[in-house]
């Protein structure tokens, strides 16, 4: 498994890459070079994190909006200051005299 | 297509009937009973805290019915303050919160400051921990004395006053002119 910084190190590459490659574009380079614009992009996106980059037969379809939404767990959590909040001030047990 | 001179067929299958728009309650009785459970369950899952929270006496807004009082939303900073409550505290313990609300008048600030102490002189809070009694908790026996109440029946909304009874019309009563009294007392009160 490749670590975080040694990832980032490759997009950082592969961008300035296609910077080169799109100057090429315009000044008119060799076709050899034209053609690897896409390559190199579609790389650039593999190394990110894309729930819908996943192929089509292995993914649940359910509707676009559903494959979105946050899931349950993203949902669910709470900011540090709400944490915090949580943790110092929790509901208290109590009993209100008659 | 209908033949000869007859009448085109169109039948009205859209028409709403007023058989669609009756309403009928026979659920009436089975929904009271799922009523009086539900409000049942809540107050065993919260027990022993009373059901709601302590909200605020306020005067409603507009001339119909602002002479009367009814429950806000919740306290302002400045009567939690009064009190001697934390404000981050305040919802822990059942005391309703309202930020936005504002005290324009030093009654109102007192009203509820003074509801506000009276819950917390009737309040029994339990430890965090059984064994660690911490400042601000109740004593053993207050706690073993604890039982569910509602907050409502304890804080009863403040009264108002009564008006006046009905009365002879004096002739002293006819020749004043209130609309001028009236005129008068607000001209010096602008001063």
């Amino acid at each position: 498994m490749k670590v975080k910084a040694d990832l980032t190190k490759q997009l950082d590459e592969l961008k300035s890459e296609l910077a080169t490659l799109r100057v090429a574009k315009v000044t008119g380079g060799a076709a050899s070079k034209l053609s690897k614009i896409k390559f190199v992009r579609k790389s650039i996106g593999g190394g990110l994190p894309d729930k819908d980059l996943v192929p089509l037969d292995l993914r649940k379809k359910q509707t676009r909006a559903i494959r979105r939404a946050l899931t349950k767990k993203e949902a669910g959590m709470k900011t540090k200051k709400q944490q915090k909040k949580d943790k110092h001030f929790p509901q208290r047990r109590y009993a209100v005299k008659a | 297509m209908v033949r000869h001179n007859n009448v085109v067929p169109n039948q009205h299958f859209h028409k709403t009937l007023w058989q669609d728009h009756v309403k009928t309650w026979f659920d009436q009785a089975a929904r009271k009973k799922r009523r009086r459970l539900k409000r049942a369950a809540k107050a065993a899952a919260v027990a022993p805290r009373p059901v709601g929270l302590l909200r605020p006496a306020v005067h409603p807004p507009t001339n119909k019915y602002n002479y009367k009082l009814r429950q806000g939303r919740g306290f302002t900073f400045a009567e939690l303050k009064e009190a001697g409550i934390n404000k981050k505290q305040a919802r822990s313990i059942g005391v309703a919160v309202d930020h936005r609300r504002r005290n324009r008048s030093a009654e109102s600030l007192q009203l509820n400051s003074q509801r506000l102490k009276e819950y917390k002189a009737a309040l029994i809070v339990f430890p965090k921990k059984r064994n660690k009694v911490k400042a601000g908790d109740s004593s053993k026996e207050e706690i073993a004395s604890a039982v569910q109440t509602k907050v409502k029946g304890i804080l009863k909304m403040p009264e108002l006053p009564k008006g006046e009874e009905a009365m002879v019309i004096t002739d002293e009563m006819k020749s004043d002119d209130v609309f001028h009294k009236l005129r008068l007392l607000r001209a010096e009160a602008k001063e």
